[in-house]
């Protein structure tokens, strides 16, 4: 074992795995019944079935069926049949766009990349962005207009909505609800129906509506920060998932490991804190992480600000706010890490970041915009521009004047745009018994989901990949939406529906569309097929607005100081997979482990272990939760690292409209109110005695404690250098010759420093290579299909524990212990370096994955690609083979692209750049910490990474030689903080 | 004694061993025979395709090059069945008013895609490329045979792996200069000649199996 000492050892997993002695179960592979299938038929009675139809089978032989070639009648022009194209457009979430680019074949979109032009991208995407693929092709989403579940027709619904009579006629009583947007022509739309007597409301569960008002607090008026983390030394978040949630996550994420890519000891490195109440990816990435209440995040942004105000002078504002904000007492525990942290930010004056969370009331995010103007921050690492959503910080946004016009009786009709309030909707707010009172509704939604049922008219939405429009991302930059493909189920966007009301109806969007922008800026007129083309609209960021400090509300609200509470907290949360439940019929994100508790398929109430002692709870025992007069039951999931006397619910499951796959979970919006959206004080919790399993993938593909993912302080890493993996410098002799030459040496890099462990990869990963879902039966009996698992390892103590995440994945070992063990040569070596996998040998023996210490092979276990409907059939990557059951599969280092790129290499007669090849991981990653290409050139980013003293084997005693080498994960702490 | 069996159930026993002998080696060798065999490669079978195209005609009468109908060929994984498009720039002049066409023009002017009978079958597992063969000199009747004597096209070789692997193994007796690709009838030069185009030309096919499966 070559590590030495001041790399953390000790790893576990989960907490049954922390206090279990001996496991006589961890020598198994797979748990008993696992290839027994889920319905009666038992494997014993399959194979009496089997015997008796041999017979039969061979009678029932025949020629091998003949193809049809089916070419175009009038070959369509961009379009080279075999070759993909990619094209550009946005997806917007919460209402800000995120560049994207789509891959097509044949116009068929099969696989969403990021744009590296966008800001919000930077090439990288999220696990939504690179999700919503499978859900274009949902079989469940809306397919005809209904009007009280009969179908009509579109003219129809025309007829209807303008009650006959002739466009542009006043519309006093009609009223639009729509999700937060940004886009400028739904804007001009919008304006217009202003003009006839329309009211225009926007709605969504999560939004950044603390952030406005926190800088209204703050500045006087609704302002949205936007970071920027390469000029912060020090960052502090306060319940600010910023690497993994909100508009810019990607942009955070690889700004933020920019700031930590140590490759020499003279490097520098940021330092994160983090204070949240549930751990988090961000909380996960940092460098110190303070548990707290949700509701004791205040206390500790004000402990923030007195103890950094003390060391700040020349600011009158802080001398005005001292008496308030001397009433605030934190909690005594946490002072020393309040102190600790004021002393860095102050040394680290405009060089320093905090940051609040959407999740945080109003008065956290001024304290935060204090903080930075205290600091000097603002204009360095922290900018605001005004919001790039429509009417940001007006009182249109939310429910009650809605509300308030229902229940006077002031509303003819109803237009809800998207979105899917009467399930998102604040329980207490009754919308769906309020929104009666109209005499007409109409949704426009993707499915026949709650509100649907709430409405008269049911009309299906488009998905991005079928609309044309425009958005704009968090700074502000123009993306047009431009689709991909037709609309598969007749869907129409907001936009269509909005011009049903004015005057030209029926124009194609992208008429429309094309003729608004040649009158709102006629640049973009003239430059609109470049616009199209690259995605972005260059010259469209908002600039940077200058800020001063009004004290007088902020002096108000700091003197009214909550009542100290010590009861338990509900927090609730949009999921890190189904969003608010916008994605709840989605099977990859539904099956996709979360990034730090490993759920799929369902959420939980996350409770610290420390509760769970108090309240005698256990994971999986059902509990009865109690909010204001409401109540649910949901399973319980003891998790590490969170809160205190906080119990954590996720949004977004327990659907119960026609997105089947969301039935999974417990439906925390039933405890929501307005009073607490993000988190509530006065939570009841009583057990049930029952309990619900869950289908966690923690303890999956076991390592047997050995220490694969190493992690060390940046100091020792200086002080010592070199040893920080010691022992594995020793050159391996060989007989053999390793690499030939004149062949690219494909290799992987990934350095656990940058890696957050999003799990963007995986999905992006599932999306490339068609890895397909297996169901929740089928994770509890650990069949899980993904080509990487994401671990997520613990050390230290239960309650508070340090937290290291690694991408595991096929390493493509020179010495692959897989190769040697099967018997019909199906997983070989290539002479570039790829450990390969021929399904059409495979027989299935499954010696291959019993054999890899790294357990990263998959095996199908049933035929899971057998009952695709034909819409589910279109995502699938015509470059790679779609498999049958009985074959085992795994990660292939996405030969398809390296492959495809040799060719185009050879007849292009030019030699492959580094670079010319990524993998669908490394090209999702959003903090680039994984690196691929070839180790024949000294030259590569992956052969330098390679010789980097930092990188490391995993597993590297057993001689596996792997070509995936990871960098120790560098930790920054503060040394007044120890740890 | 009586025998428990009559003798002549020895005949039997031995004629049952003989049998299973003969099966145990005659059944493998009857099914490996019968994967390779033209009855399940489709080799050499005429296929019937819903207009009567001879590429006779087109190829040799008219002498128009194979890339002017396959025009992916050079730039795309698949050498590409034209648009209808395509057939009608010269019909919409000759023979357009032939009945034989007509199916082409109700494909042309309706949009409905003529459907053709496929004749070279590759396995869903098996990626083949044609830019890259065209573009290393691997020519059209290599793999097609002679397309300009075929009335109904058929296909000439096995397309199984083995014989994937014979070229990929030893490519010199295949490849031709930039100019000959889609000339029917070429004659490989010596054994010098094509040794010196595979050395010259850097070829040097790959034989591992994410080659062609992925």
């Amino acid at each position: 074992m070559g590590i030495r000492a001041g790399v953390v050892k000790d790893r576990w997993r989960s907490l049954a795995e922390a206090t279990k002695r001996f496991d006589p179960d961890a020598a198994r592979e797979f748990p008993a019944g696992v290839d027994e299938p889920d319905d009666t038929l038992r494997r014993r009675d399959l194979l009496k079935l089997l015997g008796a139809s041999v017979m039969l089978a061979g009678a029932g032989c025949s020629r091998a069926p003949r193809g049809k070639i089916v070419p175009y009648a009038v070959d369509p022009p961009e379009i080279t049949p075999g070759v993909a194209n990619h094209y550009a457009t946005a997806m917007t979430l919460g209402g800000y766009a995120t560049g994207l680019l789509v891959e097509s074949h044949e116009g068929r979109p099969t696989k969403i990349e990021g744009n590296p032009d966008h800001p919000a991208s930077l090439g990288a995407t999220g696990v939504y962005e690179q999700a919503s693929i499978l859900s274009l092709y949902d079989p469940a989403r809306a397919q005809s207009i209904l009007f009280k579940s009969q179908p009509k027709s579109w003219r129809k619904l025309r007829e209807t909505l303008t009650r006959g009579a002739a466009p542009g006629a006043r519309l006093d009583g009609t009223r639009f609800l729509l999700e937060p947007t940004g886009s400028p022509w739904t804007g001009h739309l919008l304006a217009e129906l202003r003009g006839l007597g329309a009211k225009v409301h926007y709605y969504a569960p999560v939004s950044r509506s603390a952030a406005w008002e926190g800088t209204r607090l703050a500045f006087g008026r609704a302002l949205d920060p936007v970071l920027d983390l390469r000029r912060a030394d020090v960052i502090v978040c306060l319940d600010a998932d910023i690497l993994a949630t909100g508009p810019f996550h990607c942009r955070y994420a690889r700004q933020f490991a920019d700031g930590r890519r140590v490759r020499s000891k003279t490097d520098t490195m940021n330092r994160l804190y983090v204070a949240e109440p549930l751990l988090t990816v961000t909380g996960a990435a940092a460098d110190h992480r303070l548990r707290s209440k949700a509701r004791d995040i205040t206390a500790i942004a004000v402990a923030l600000l007195r103890e950094t105000g003390a060391a700040v002078t020349g600011a009158p504002w802080l001398e005005a706010l001292s008496g308030p904000v001397s009433q605030w007492h934190e909690r005594a525990e946490v002072t020393p890490w309040v102190r600790a942290v004021a002393r860095d930010l102050v040394a680290h004056r405009s060089r320093s970041l905090v940051v609040a969370g959407d999740g945080q009331p109003d008065i956290v995010h001024a304290l935060a915009a204090l903080l930075n103007v205290a600091l000097g921050n603002v204009g360095e690492s922290v900018s605001y521009v005004v919001p790039a959503l429509l009417d940001a910080g007006s009182p249109d946004h939310g429910l009650e004047p809605l509300l308030a016009d229902l229940d006077a009786g002031r509303v003819q009709s109803l237009v809800i745009l998207g979105g899917n309030p009467s399930y998102t909707a604040p329980r207490d707010l009754e919308l769906p018994r309020r929104m009666r009172a109209a005499k007409s509704t109409m949704y426009l939604g993707t499915h026949a989901n709650e509100t649907a049922k709430d409405c008269d008219w049911l009309v299906p939405l488009a998905h991005y990949l079928e609309s044309w429009g425009d958005a704009r991302a968090l700074d502000g930059t123009l993306s047009i939406v431009q689709p991909l493909i037709a609309p598969l189920f007749g869907g129409r966007t907001a936009t269509d529906i909005l011009s049903l009301f004015l005057s030209s109806p029926d124009a194609p969007a992208h008429d429309a569309l094309a003729a608004y922008w040649r009158g709102a800026n006629p640049a973009l007129g003239a430059g609109w097929l470049q616009a199209l083309q690259r995605g972005v609209v260059p010259g469209t960021a908002s600039r940077a607005e200058p800020v001063t400090v009004v004290t007088e509300d902020l002096a108000r609200r700091l003197g009214a100081v909550p009542p100290r509470s010590e009861s338990l907290e509900l927090v609730v949360r949009a999921d890190s997979k189904v969003y608010d439940g916008t994605f709840a019929n989605n099977a990859w994100l539904l099956e996709l482990p979360d990034a730090m508790t490993k759920l799929t398929w369902g959420n939980a109430a996350l409770v610290s272990p420390t509760t769970a002692a108090r309240l005698h709870l256990a994971t999986e025992d059902v509990v009865t939760l109690s909010l204001r007069g409401a109540s649910i039951e949901a399973p319980v999931f003891v998790m590490p690292g969170h809160a205190d006397d906080s119990i954590a619910l996720m949004l977004g499951y327990g659907r119960e409209g026609d997105e089947e796959l969301g039935r999974v979970g417990v439906n925390a919006y039933r405890l929501r109110t307005s009073r607490g959206l993000a988190f509530d004080d006065g939570l009841e919790l009583v057990k049930t005695g029952r309990s619900q399993p869950l289908a966690t993938t923690q303890e999956h593909w076991s390592t047997e404690n050995r220490p694969v993912a190493l992690s060390a302080k940046l100091e020792d890493y200086e002080k010592r250098q070199g040893d920080v993996v010691a022992g594995q410098s020793a050159v391996r002799q060989t007989l053999y010759q390793l690499k030939p030459a004149g062949v690219n040496q494909w290799a992987m890099s990934i350095d656990l420093t940058a890696c957050t462990g999003c799990n963007v990869c995986i999905i992006a990963c599932q999306a490339e290579n068609n890895v397909p879902i297996v169901g929740e039966e089928g994770v509890r009996k650990n069949r899980e299909m993904q080509w990487i698992r994401l671990d997520r390892y613990f050390s230290g103590s239960e309650s508070d524990p340090v937290v290291d995440v690694e991408p595991m994945a096929c390493q493509h070992c020179e010495k692959a212990p897989c190769e040697y063990v099967c018997p019909v040569g199906a997983t070989v070596h290539s002479p570039d370096g790829l450990n390969e996998m021929v399904y059409n040998r495979c027989v299935g023996t499954r010696f291959c994955s019993n054999n890899c210490p790294y357990k990263v092979r998959r095996f199908n276990w049933f035929d899971y690609n057998q009952d695709k409907s034909e819409p589910q059939k279109m995502v699938m990557n015509p470059d790679v083979t779609v498999r049958a059951r009985g074959v085992m599969e795994k990660c292939s280092y996405c030969v398809q692209r390296i492959r495809e790129s040799e060719i185009h290499a050879r007849i292009e007669g030019v030699p492959m750049a580094d670079g010319a090849v990524t993998t669908a991981c490394q090209q999702a990653c959003p903090s680039k910490a994984i690196v691929f290409g070839s180790l024949t050139d000294p030259s590569s980013e992956v052969s330098k990474l390679h010789a980097n003293e930092r990188t490391y084997n995993v597993l590297d005693e057993l001689g596996t030689a792997p070509r995936t080498r990871y960098m120790v994960r560098l930790r920054n702490p503060n040394p007044e903080l120890g740890t | 004694m009586t025998p428990l069996f009559p003798v002549w159930t020895n005949a039997l026993v031995r004629t049952g061993l003989l049998l299973g002998g003969l099966g145990a080696v005659g059944v493998p060798v009857f099914l490996l025979g019968l994967v390779r065999a033209p009855y399940t490669t489709y080799q050499f079978d005429p296929i019937d395709q819903p207009v009567q195209f001879d590429h006779r005609h087109h190829v040799r009468d008219e002498g128009i090059s194979c890339l002017y109908c396959h025009y992916t060929a050079q730039s795309s994984p698949y050498a590409g069945i034209p648009p209808t498009s395509l057939c009608m720039n010269c019909h919409s002049q000759v023979w357009d008013a032939a009945k034989v066409l007509s199916s082409v023009r109700h494909s042309y002017f309706s949009g409905d895609s003529i459907v053709w009978n496929r004749v070279h079958n590759l396995p869903g597992f098996v990626y083949f490329n044609h830019s890259i063969h065209v573009d290393r000199g691997v020519g059209c009747e290599s793999c097609h045979g002679r397309v300009d004597k075929m009335g109904l096209v058929y296909a000439e070789v096995p397309l199984t792996m083995s014989w994937c692997l014979e070229c990929h193994r030893d490519p010199s007796a295949h490849i031709r200069g930039e100019d000959e690709i889609t000339l029917m009838g070429w004659k490989p030069g010596t054994r010098e000649e094509q040794a010196r185009r595979v050395k010259d030309r850097n070829i040097s096919p790959p034989t591992n199996c994410t080659a062609c499966h992925r």
